[in-house]
């Protein structure tokens, strides 16, 4: 009853729990909603003016992913390669039908931006496919031209091993589902710890819990700690039935493991919320602390960057995160849609979150209610 | 009061933040440490992989060693089924499966050419386009050394053969992060938002109406187009030499490339400080505890990192999106250093990027002094009310 009265009272609270993350939730998706990038700008220098480079030019331009613009010269496509008005610069050398016709193998160059690496990828990738699928035609049509080989061999000596590749669990390669579903929980845990730390926060007077623990400190804990811990949990909940609901993200596991993983996230980081706040007792100061702890989460989640990879150090600091434990259920389970013997792993390192909580408030328990019979025996 | 007095006491008050201060050279650096940590290896290889060779042949063998050998990649299990490797997959023993078909050589010898599959777990992006990446490029030299071995059974020269091979060569290249490494791709730009968020916090922090009513009492007896300076004035003068440790110091420690000169840096960094520490104040005004600086720049960090167009690309953003995100001085800093730095743009080709900080950095500033004005007015009614009654 005192716990909705102070979400009555604290306008700030009240958004946060409720309309505050589903608009952020809204907008981080909204950003990716694309899922895919198409139509990337490339510039295309054409120092040879053939029908066969215009017919290369061609190809690279019916790609989904490449959009070709013409420039003259290459100074011009540099500079807009530098300001990032495109993403790849192609310059397709003179002479490149006469060097094909006499079998000389011209070279086609092309500089693509890594700088902003997705992009960069996907360009080099289309780029590649795009060029594959032209030389072999070209090749096709040569073998042809000589004369009799039939259509399949001369297609079997162009192309001798041809390619079939699948994107398995994210069929589509969609990015919106491969980064979203990793950042929404990461900010989620951010939110958690701000809660948290505002709703222990409301209980500081004179900068000190002693007269709020001094009687009853355990059930005045579990209360607070129950009461928020349910709304974000809801919170959670709700993220999940947007991601795999609303977006219509894959859900091949369990939700009840799914669920569990969750309360589980939600305890641990409350742990680290309560942890800190008694040791400092001062907001502005725990809040520091959480987010210098959980505001890089994302990058130690091993989405983007394989944990694998990872030098000890960050190996090590991500297990100090609860959320990075989550996210491996979320994949394994939303993903895999594997048992829950492959996600027991990680649900017990929250678990030991959880069982820090406990012990953190034993001992809050000690430190504040000695004090206090202290004074009530003087 | 005279503004040589109102900077004092502000300098005062800062330096008797802790909370602040803990902020800003405790964040800064434990950041500058801990951000990079992940990113040390700059790219993934010998990314562990399933084979399944239905074939047998000698040709399949060949391609397997082929591909254990590629620096991205590492034959780590051969197995039976298609399920196995599912099995493997799920255990994330390996990140990626080829599929060697039956009768392949058979099919190849035969100009049939088969069909090589091949996957990869593609809730790992990264690891995923590495998998495939070392097996397109194992497969293409493959089908390459068919080909020449083809032509030179019809009585073509090797020399001339291995140049046929293709009619058409592409020679792609990286541009700017030539080694495809991660900690260049995302540090310049992560940098940028680090140093904007902290400032945020701090002067949110600084500004945000206290519980001690020191603000108040500030507020009370200086003028707001005084409070505004001397804010600004503090804050950029200890940012940009916290900016000059990140572009600096920090960045160089990493050997991330950078191609910009120190005066370029400077010119840019002085409106986007304004710009910031402006915008930092406009939300100070409206916050109700000054501990709430610190969760707004919290939670506003992720989306920021999102909307600055270096891990989405601009066009692929909703425009809706876009015009809001250009309220925020980082954006047009991100885009403006990423391009001078990195990708060694000259100062001309990002003028509009400087413009673009320029006109955020007077509009903050503007509307900080507005605010700040209208704070004013509603703490000190009493105060006018006694004038008039005298």
């Amino acid at each position: 009853m005192q716990q909705c009265l102070l979400l009555r009272d604290n306008a700030w609270l009240m958004a946060m729990l409720t309309w505050l993350p589903l608009l952020a939730f809204l907008a981080v998706w909204w950003v990716f909603s694309s899922g895919l990038t198409r139509e990337l700008p490339i510039a295309v220098v054409d120092h040879d003016h053939s029908q066969l480079s215009r017919s290369l030019i061609g190809h690279y331009d019916a790609s989904p992913t490449l959009q070709v613009r013409s420039v003259y010269s290459e100074p011009q496509a540099r500079s807009l390669l530098r300001t990032g008005d495109v993403s790849a610069l192609v310059i397709i050398p003179a002479d490149l039908e006469k060097h094909t016709k006499l079998a000389q193998t011209p070279t086609v160059a092309a500089y693509y931006n890594s700088q902003f690496m997705v992009i960069g990828k996907q360009i080099n990738s289309a780029l590649q496919q795009a060029h594959g699928t032209f030389s072999a035609k070209v090749a096709v049509a040569k073998a042809l031209s000589h004369g009799n080989t039939q259509t399949l061999q001369a297609l079997g000596d162009a192309v001798p091993i041809r390619n079939q590749i699948s994107a398995l669990y994210n069929g589509n390669s969609n990015y919106a589902q491969f980064i979203v579903s990793a950042a929404l929980p990461a900010f989620w845990q951010i939110l958690i710890m701000a809660v948290m730390i505002l709703a222990l926060g409301a209980e500081l007077k004179n900068n000190s819990f002693k007269d709020w623990l001094a009687s009853q400190a355990w059930q005045k804990l579990m209360v607070k700690l129950s009461f928020f811990g349910g709304l974000l949990w809801l919170q959670g909940i709700l993220l999940c039935t947007l991601m795999f609901h609303g977006f219509d993200w894959p859900m091949r596991g369990s939700w009840s493991v799914l669920l569990l993983a969750l309360l589980l996230c939600v305890l641990a980081s409350q742990a680290i919320a309560l942890i800190f706040m008694l040791l400092f007792q001062d907001v502005a100061r725990a809040l520091s602390f959480a987010g210098a702890l959980t505001a890089p989460s994302f990058a130690f989640m091993g989405v983007t960057f394989p944990v694998s990879e990872m030098p000890w150090f960050a190996q090590f600091w991500r297990q100090l995160i609860p959320i990075t434990h989550y996210i491996e259920v979320q994949i394994t389970q939303a993903n895999y849609g594997a048992g829950i013997a492959q996600s027991l792993p990680n649900l017990s390192a929250l678990l030991v979150f959880g069982l820090a909580f406990i012990s953190a408030a034993l001992l809050v328990k000690i430190r504040f209610a000695k004090p206090a019979q202290l004074g009530h025996n003087t | 009061m005279k503004t040589a007095l109102v900077m004092r006491l502000e300098l005062r008050r800062i330096m008797g933040n802790r909370a602040l201060l803990l902020t800003v050279f405790g964040g800064l650096l434990l950041y500058a440490f801990l951000y990079p940590q992940p990113y040390l290896n700059q790219t993934p290889l010998q990314q562990p992989i399933a084979v399944i060779n239905a074939d047998g042949s000698q040709l399949s063998r060949q391609l397997i060693r082929m591909v254990d050998a590629s620096p991205l990649l590492q034959v780590t299990s051969q197995v039976a089924s298609i399920e196995q490797a599912q099995q493997q997959l799920i255990e994330r023993k390996v990140g990626g499966l080829l599929v060697i078909p039956e009768h392949f050589y058979r099919d190849v010898l035969m100009g049939r050419s088969p069909t090589l599959s091949y996957a990869g777990d593609a809730s790992y992006f990264l690891v995923y386009g590495t998998i495939v990446q070392g097996l397109a490029s194992t497969s293409g030299t493959l089908a390459a050394q068919v080909k020449v071995a083809k032509m030179v059974a019809d009585g073509i020269p090797l020399a001339l053969a291995s140049t046929l091979h293709s009619p058409i060569q592409l020679s792609a290249n990286a541009a700017f992060n030539a080694h495809q490494g991660y900690l260049d791709y995302v540090i310049p730009a992560v940098f940028v938002v680090i140093l904007h968020q902290t400032l945020l916090i701090a002067v949110g922090l600084h500004a945000a109406p206290a519980a001690s009513g020191s603000q108040a009492k500030l507020l009370r007896y200086a003028a707001p187009w005084q409070l505004v300076l001397c804010r600004v004035v503090i804050f950029a003068v200890m940012y940009s030499v916290m900016s000059s440790f990140y572009f600096g110091v920090v960045l160089n420690y990493y050997g991330v490339h950078h191609w910009a000169s120190v005066s370029q840096i400077c010119h840019l960094l002085l409106p986007f400080l304004i710009a910031t520490a402006g915008l930092a104040q406009c939300i100070a005004v409206l916050l109700p505890k000054r501990d709430y600086a610190t969760i707004v720049g919290l939670m506003t960090s992720l989306p920021t990192v999102f909307v600055c167009g270096f891990i989405w690309p601009l066009s692929s953003i909703p425009p809706a999106i876009n015009i809001l995100a250009d309220l925020i001085p980082a954006k047009p800093m991100v885009l403006a250093m990423l391009k001078i730095n990195q990708m060694g743009a000259s100062f001309s080709e990002i003028q509009a990027h400087f413009t673009h900080l320029w006109l955020l950095a007077m509009t903050f500033s503007c509307l900080a002094l507005a605010l700040l004005h209208m704070q004013k007015a509603k703490a000190t009614p009493s105060l006018n009310k006694v004038e008039k009654l005298l």
